[in-house]
């Protein structure tokens, strides 16, 4: 019996393991391990006043901050029956894309690129690749500034709150964004193309089991009801998309089909699934990469590049619509709580992000569950793991392989384990 | 100035000439040395220039160190200035807390608040009574009390800018709350004003600052349940 560890995987968001377990030259285990602290966040909620929920649980990511802002804010709202205008809709939009970008950004050139280029981080690269590392700080700047104009803060977006914004952007500040964001398309394609000409692994998920929201008329991270490949559900049945069980070896748990099997979210799952909504310019991007639909979680590097330019079309298109419409001084909807359950959900970053909270007739909440794309991503992970470490051992590579290349696979999920390993629930 | 005749002195161990009619912060200032002042400050009434005591500065030296206003000493041949000593700062540091322990509470309605000069001193010498509203421009009606709004502003640990407030969203005092005994009485006297309901402040507090002394304090001299 031995067993190869890849100790603490860097350049990932939080700390997780690869162990490999083996008998003799027979592989027997392969164990993707959340080891951060559990955070119970569902249970600190528990009895707080409506209005603090999204402020609470946007704390639980630093990255995708504004996401878990307006997965619970939805959530609220959901459950309290408001309906909020449509200007709230754009800049919500606007937020979301704002949150894309920074995040896309920081894994495609910080976490991943170096994988791909052959460096063991973004600082080495600073000297044969000095513009692409500049061109990856002006983007991810970008988003954050987006978030910033929008939500009012760089991370934790505090102006988003249940039935619109405490106060709105001056068109001002919209059109001056817009100009960067137009200049930051040349930049986006660059990425996509420097992207494209890079070798990857192949690797091959035999399983193709993608999920994501369904979206409305555009590619905008929003929607009501769930794509499990071809099949839809509303949101109020995610348990019957995703099956969670708790696991010894890691505080996330894992989540599957009903049937057992892995599933996918995030930026490879979306382009595969609803790569028809894509603006233009992403469009085209998409049909030139000539690698889609993809079946190698590996490109989901890829995907995100194509995600970026996206959500840059879609940014400049809702600022024009906002400016030609006039930002309106609207005040937040009033609201009334009830004794009711509500589901939010959007698609994050990295897949598809759940919450659902239950409120008791003063507003406070009763009961909350939340699943993270990382947390549904794990399984799979773990999964294409374990085909791919056979695969290694029947090639004979050596330990210090086998545990690079295990990174390199994980990293390409672009996992956020700390968000993943807060859904353990206290028996009550 | 060039016609009188020009007097050596010694300011933080550099030799300087300076006119005769000029005080010793005149000739800080020209140098470009900080010298902390509240007088002569446009924001604030001039009624007693020469009164705030912070601009002290340690003349002579060794044994015979005696202490006086930059602002109201005269440059003589031969004095020598330190401006910046350990026992300096912990004297100015005692200036600035007295100056608070007798100054107005009410931050919400100054007219200054935003741009407050106490914001500066309090960060710089490490007293730490100054809450968010000091640093916040909102005042009077615009102040988000006056909306309805349970802000936690009066309560909460200055330093942040008030980031929030400036832009419509109650602070919800995530740098902890300040224990200063004054500070919460006037902020209790303050939500009374306005209206709001006492318990729902408390239920505020306790989101960054559960069971925390300010809370039972508050409970305290606010007469609410905890
Ligand atoms: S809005 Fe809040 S922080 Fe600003 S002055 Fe009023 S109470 Fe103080
Ligand atoms: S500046 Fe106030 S006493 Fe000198």
């Amino acid at each position: 019996m031995r067993e190869i560890h890849t100790g603490l995987i860097a350049r990932i968001e939080g700390h997780g393991k690869v162990s490999i377990v083996l008998r003799g030259d027979v592989l027997e285990n392969v164990k993707m391990q959340v080891v951060e602290g559990s955070r119970f966040f569902e249970t600190l909620i528990k009895g707080r006043p409506w209005y603090e929920v999204p402020t609470i649980l946007m704390r639980i990511c630093s990255i995708c901050t504004a996401d878990h802002n307006l997965a619970a804010v939805r959530a609220v709202e959901n459950a309290f029956e408001v309906e909020v205008s449509e200007q709230t809709r754009l800049l919500r939009e606007l937020l979301m894309h704002g949150s894309i970008l920074e995040s896309h950004f920081l894994h495609i050139f910080f976490l991943s690129l170096p994988d791909l280029l052959g460096f063991p981080s973004a600082l080495a690269m600073k000297k044969y690749y000095p513009e692409e590392l500049e061109r990856g700080f002006r983007l991810k700047k970008l988003g954050n500034d987006v978030q910033r104009v929008v939500g009012g803060r760089a991370i934790h977006p505090e102006k988003s709150k249940v039935g619109g914004f405490t106060s709105l952007p001056t068109e001002n500040q919209l059109a001056n964004l817009k100009r960067r964001i137009v200049l930051a398309l040349k930049d986006a394609l660059h990425t996509v193309d420097l992207i494209l000409t890079q070798d990857y692994a192949e690797i091959r998920d035999s399983w193709g089991i993608y999920s994501c929201l369904m979206p409305g008329r555009n590619y905008d991270y929003f929607g009501d009801r769930i794509l499990l490949g071809e099949r839809v559900y509303e949101v109020s049945r995610y348990g019957e998309v995703i099956v969670e069980r708790p696991i010894s070896h890691s505080t996330a748990k894992r989540s599957t089909t009903k049937d057992g099997k892995p599933i996918m979210v995030g930026s490879l799952a979306r382009l595969n699934l609803i790569w028809d909504k894509l603006p233009p310019m992403a469009k085209e991007c998409y049909k030139n990469s000539d690698r889609f639909p993809s079946y190698n979680p590996m490109e989901n590097i890829l995907a995100q590049a194509i995600e970026t330019v996206a959500s840059l079309e879609r940014c400049v298109e809702i600022i024009d619509e906002l400016i030609t419409r006039g930002i309106r001084n609207e005040k937040r909807i009033e609201i009334k709580p009830k004794e009711s359950r509500g589901f939010g959900a959007v698609e994050a970053p990295r897949g598809t992000l759940y919450h659902d909270i239950a409120f008791d007739s003063s507003g406070k909440v009763k009961a909350c569950n939340i699943i993270t794309p990382t947390a549904i991503n794990t399984y799979h992970m773990e999964e294409i793991l374990r085909k791919e470490v056979k695969v290694m051992l029947s090639e004979e590579k050596n330990d210090e392989e086998i545990k690079k290349m295990s990174e390199v696979i994980v990293r390409a999920y672009d996992p956020c384990l700390s968000c993943s390993a807060h859904v353990i629930r206290i028996k009550e | 100035m060039s016609s009188i005749r020009k007097v050596r002195i010694k300011i933080d161990d550099l030799e300087v000439l300076a006119d005769p009619e000029e005080k010793v912060l005149d000739v800080c200032r020209r140098l470009g040395i900080h010298i902390p002042t509240l007088c002569y400050n446009p924001l604030l009434p001039q009624e007693r220039p020469g009164s705030c005591r912070l601009c002290m500065v340690a003349i002579g030296k060794g044994e015979k160190v005696y202490y006086r206003e930059a602002c109201k000493t005269p440059v003589r041949s031969g004095l020598e200035v330190h401006t910046n000593t350990p026992d300096l700062h912990s004297l100015r540091r005692d200036i600035v807390e007295f100056l608070l322990a007798r100054h107005r509470r009410n931050c919400w309605d100054c007219p200054i608040s935003g741009n407050c000069p106490f914001v500066e001193l309090c960060r710089d010498y490490d007293v730490e009574c100054l809450t968010v509203c000091a640093e916040c421009p909102l005042q009077g009606e615009e102040c988000l009390l006056s909306q309805g709004e349970i802000c936690l502003g009066p309560l909460t640990y200055f330093g942040c800018g008030a980031p929030c407030p400036k832009q419509g969203h109650y602070c919800f005092g995530c740098r902890g709350l300040v224990p200063h005994e004054d500070i919460i009485k006037s902020a209790v006297e303050v939500y009374k004003s306005k209206g709001i309901d006492l318990q729902k402040v408390v239920e505020r507090m306790e989101l960054f600052s559960y069971s925390s002394e300010v809370i039972e304090k508050f409970c305290e001299i606010a007469g609410v349940r905890e």
